[in-house]
């Protein structure tokens, strides 16, 4: 492959091409903080009180009347806890696909979601589905105690990618069946409640909530954007990345931690919203690669933005009902799937 | 500050992989290992990198063992470079290799980190894929890259197991005369497992014959690698023919079972890794 | 109800005659024919005609409605089996919530069914599946479905049940009281919606959290016949989620959430009810909402909406949404008069909370 003539210019132009490859991703990136934005705004200009975008902009700083009354305490709440849904979920996938080196996992494959869900359920069997603080804190609960389940079998047999995916697929079906002999056992009411937690819903979402799912998805940013480089190391196999000086064990379980903290966060207080842990950080890949650099904060933006718009389209298709926000991102993450698995030539990252 | 193994005893599966191991790699020395299918190269450098835990003896790197240092810290010592990396990666060529500085990158890519990726690629001829992804690559530009990323961590010594196993005849060269220079300019060990005989004979200072999990023989290539060891170890009838100043090995013929037993002290060891 | 028409034309010759042979036979398969003669045909709630052979000696009844009406009918003697659903408030059915249970009642345990020998299931209309006819019929096992659910098919589901258990008298007895205080009701509100305010906005609320009840579901129905108007009227759907901003949007001054009690007969404290009330009052950013702002929240028992008491929610609702009828409406003492007069039960328990009293 030694070059012969024009050796310098192919030389030149594998860097230049890396270069125009780094800025072009940048590019994608600011691109994404944009659609994240729009998405925002969009979001925030569509009601049922006829509120238009002016009026809703007003209401930010604080004016806007009655009006803008009804913007900041019923719809801006949605925007906010839409956009920390989806970036929570969706740097959770693209960790936890990371970690286990495989593009189908996400925290719900690693049963994270069938434990919260079973937290909501048992809250709601035991105390209704009224009281949002108890089931949301059982489901919390759950899904932390699914996570220490996973990682302890993980622990047992070395941390290996392939243990905790088949620990996660064991527990993801003793949550479920427990979930489902809850509902059994139910009343018709509780049963009413429980079906709706699954569907998901941004509805219930006020300031408190909001503050606490916070809690649980900023922090760990940082801590994951520090970690990008493992991260890249890691698909390159355990051993080139111990070998390259990372702690493999360290970063799997840390990794799977904070994904976990992430998700549970997002979901005990909307209930399930699938497939954005999947699919955003596929979308993310196509349009920055896979370096974590960009990725990471890729498919967070497209992880908002996706919720968002799912939102806002759940909430115009067909007002004034509202299609559950958990059922509109299955039902755009579906086709986007196939159109994945039709397209992919090689491998499938 | 040598790399030196010390009667290392590795089990796994109920055996016993290797079997009081001992050797030592100096600054800018490149040794290298030779055995046949089975005989533990791959485990050894494992052991070495302290991925595997041994059941006796142990590693050190400049007086401190392996073991004990933090994943890190070994990583400006040790670089391992294994057999075969995932089939699909996502990661561009550059990436791929400025990933290997992790031991030395801190919050962003230094550009001392940028030109040594520069630099490395250049000397593997891979500058003109650096955009493109490693899956895309064929198995040898591959390993090529590995490589890199192993050479750029700057290591004090390099672990490499099979590095020209998928390479056409002008890249091995190139790669094997790349350790050597690696190792003259900046005194960088190498431990290198490897198949070809001639090439452990032409670009090593030091041989170690591996045989089931022990060693054979160690010390200078030539005389490690004798057409009596070869065909006790190997089971193959070699011919030593002179070469251009030096010497290379002629594989003639298997031997047959019979001729073997008379020449080896134990019995042949199962073939497994 | 038809009468074997004793009019001129039976008595007009030989095409009188014919008319008349005609009109007999046709009367015999109506389901109001008044002769017992069986075996009858019934519409049941799915609109399919079902033949019953018999007058049933032994029922399972698994729907809790139903079972309310066979009390009424004084037919409770009959029921050799129930469902777990009478668990859930064991002092109000007495003796019934002694009998064997026969499992849920959207999946019942047929062998249990069986073992018991009845010749009548009685169902919900669409619970359990079908698949339980085709399995009990070849044992001599009739199945019914009748709801109970909706004020517009209460009446006639009675009359079926009435006719089927041959007593069509108690029925009777029993509807009129429903229809005279349906009646009253709708008399005592008539002069209130005439006038400017016109119909009072509701916000009505199904079990689970921000799904409606609208067009279609049994409590719009005694919604509507409380005088008031569910703002879920332009839904498509009869249970669907919305946003709270709609809801606000829409600015309902009452607000009826579904709730219900275990032992909503011997419970003193209406807790349960309460807590929901409250959490309703509590959730973020629903002062925006008129109803919830001015605190005009009621909070329902399922056992009084709807079914065979639904007389008693609709009174309910009604005089929480029209205060002026505060002296004239008593929904206890209808309650009252429908256990001592049909169950034989005192009044007790917790069916409603959210009401300011007088």
């Amino acid at each position: 492959m030694s070059p012969l003539t024009g050796q310098d210019a192919m030389v030149a132009g594998g860097m230049a091409a890396y270069r125009a490859l780094v800025s072009r991703r940048s590019a994608a990136l600011l691109a994404l903080a944009g659609l994240c934005l729009a998405a925002c705004v969009w979001s925030l200009s569509v009601g049922s009180a006829d509120i238009g975008l002016g009026r809703a902009l007003e209401a930010l700083a604080g004016g806007g009347g009655h009006q803008g009354a009804i913007v900041r305490a019923l719809r801006l709440p949605r925007v906010v806890m839409g956009g920390l849904v989806g970036l929570g979920l969706a740097m959770a996938g693209t960790t936890t696909q990371a970690i286990l080196r495989n593009p189908l996992a996400s925290p719900f494959t690693l049963g994270i979601a069938s434990g919260a869900g079973f937290g909501a359920v048992l809250g709601i069997f035991l105390a209704g589905g009224h009281h949002q603080g108890v089931v949301a804190g059982s489901s919390f609960a759950c899904a932390a105690l699914t996570a220490m389940v996973v990682l302890t079998l993980a622990r047992m047999r070395g941390a290996r990618a392939e243990t905790l995916i088949l620990g996660g697929v064991a527990v993801m079906f003793l949550f479920s069946a427990l979930t489902s002999l809850l509902q059994y056992a139910a009343t018709m009411e509780q049963v009413h409640e429980m079906v709706f937690w699954f569907f998901g819903s941004l509805s219930k979402a006020g300031w408190n909530e909001i503050a606490l799912t916070a809690v649980c998805v900023l922090p760990p940013v940082p801590l994951l954007l520090r970690w990008c480089w493992d991260l890249n190391l890691l698909m390159a196999g355990d051993d080139t990345a111990r070998s390259a000086g990372v702690d493999v064990a360290r970063v799997r379980v840390g990794g799977i931690l904070l994904a976990a903290l992430m998700t549970a966060g997002a979901i005990c207080f909307t209930g399930v919203i699938g497939f954005i842990g999947l699919v955003a950080p596929h979308m993310a890949r196509i349009l920055v690669g896979s370096d974590h650099r960009f990725l990471l904060p890729a498919s967070g933006l497209l992880g908002a933005a996706l919720v968002l718009g799912a939102d806002v389209l759940g909430r115009t298709a067909w007002p004034p009902q509202v299609v559950p926000i958990g059922i509109m991102t299955s039902l755009l993450g579906v086709p986007f799937f196939f159109w994945l698995l039709l397209r992919r030539t090689r491998g499938a990252w | 500050m040598s790399l030196l193994a010390d009667g290392l005893s590795c089990r796994a599966c109920g055996r016993d992989i290797l079997n009081g191991v001992s050797l030592e790699v100096r600054p800018g020395q490149v040794v290298s290992v030779v055995g046949p299918n089975g005989a533990g190269k791959t485990t050894l450098l494992r052991c070495m990198q302290g991925m595997v835990r041994p059941s006796a003896g142990s590693v050190a790197v400049g007086g401190r063992d392996v073991l004990r240092m933090r994943p890190r810290e070994l990583a400006r010592h040790l670089a391992y470079v294994p057999q075969a990396g995932p089939g699909t990666m996502a990661l561009t060529v550059f990436d791929l290799v400025l990933a290997g500085r992790r031991p030395h990158l801190g919050w962003r890519p230094s550009p001392r980190d940028l030109e040594a990726v520069e630099a490395i690629l250049d000397d593997f001829g891979l500058t003109a894929l650096a955009a493109r992804d490693v899956d895309v690559l064929s198995g040898g530009q591959r390993q090529k890259v590995f490589l890199a990323r192993a050479f750029v961590q700057e290591p004090r010594y390099l672990l490499l197991d099979e590095p020209t196993s998928s390479l056409d005849l002008r890249h091995q060269l190139e790669v094997m005369e790349l350790l050597r220079r690696q190792a003259a300019a900046r005194g960088v060990g190498a431990l290198v497992a490897i198949h070809d005989l001639n090439l452990a004979r032409r670009y090593a200072d030091r041989a170690v014959l591996l045989h089931c999990g022990e060693v054979v023989a160690g010390g200078e290539p030539a005389h490690v690698m004798t057409p009596e060891a070869i065909r006790a170890v190997y089971g193959v009838e070699v011919e030593c023919v002179p070469v251009n100043g030096g010497s290379a090995v002629f594989a003639l013929r298997p031997v047959s079972e019979g001729e073997r037993e008379e020449h080896m002290e134990e019995s042949t060891c199962d073939g497994l890794h | 109800m038809k009468r074997l028409c004793a009019c001129k034309t039976c008595r007009k010759g030989p095409l009188g005659l014919i008319l008349g042979v005609c009109l007999t036979l046709t009367s015999a398969l109506v389901p109001w024919a008044e002769a017992g003669s069986w075996p009858v045909v019934v519409r049941d709630a799915l609109g399919r005609t079902v033949a019953v052979p018999a007058p049933p000696r032994r029922m399972v009844v698994l729907n809790s409605n139903a079972l309310d009406a066979v009390r009424i009918l004084g037919a409770a003697d009959l029921v050799v089996g129930v469902s777990s659903l009478v668990r859930n408030n064991t002092p109000y059915w007495r003796e019934l919530a002694a009998l064997p249970e026969v499992g849920k009642w959207n999946s019942p345990n047929l062998e249990a069914i069986a073992a018991l020998d009845p010749d009548m299931v009685l169902t919900y209309g669409n619970n359990p599946g079908q698949e339980i006819e085709a399995l009990l019929g070849p044992l001599g096992i009739t199945v019914l479905r009748l709801d109970f659910h909706h004020l517009s098919t209460l009446e006639r589901e009675m009359e079926v049940l009435g006719r089927v258990l041959e007593r069509p008298d108690k029925a009777r007895d029993y509807l009129a009281w429903h229809r005279g205080w349906l009646e009253r009701i709708r008399s005592m509100v008539a002069p209130l919606i005439g006038g400017a305010g016109g119909l009072p906005k509701a916000y009505v609320e199904s079990y689970a959290s921000y799904r409606v009840s609208g067009p279609g579901s049994s409590i719009d129905e005694m919604v509507r016949a409380a005088g008031m108007r569910n703002i879920a009227d332009v839904m498509a759907v009869p249970f669907a989620e919305v946003t709270p901003e709609w809801v606000a949007a829409s600015e309902p001054v009452i607000m009826i959430k579904a709730g219900s009690t275990r032992d909503s007969y011997a419970c003193s404290n209406p807790d349960w009810l309460e807590s929901k009330r409250r959490s309703v009052l509590a959730r973020p950013g629903w002062e925006h909402v008129v109803a919830v702002r001015d605190g005009r929240v009621l909070v329902l028992s399922s056992d009084v909406c709807p079914g065979t008491r639904a007389v008693v929610g609709v009174a309910y609702m009604a005089r929480f949404a029209h205060p002026e009828l505060a002296g004239s409406v008593d929904p206890e003492a209808i309650h009252r008069e429908y256990l001592e007069r049909f169950v034989g039960l005192p009044l007790r328990g917790c069916y409603a909370v959210g009401e300011a009293r007088p």
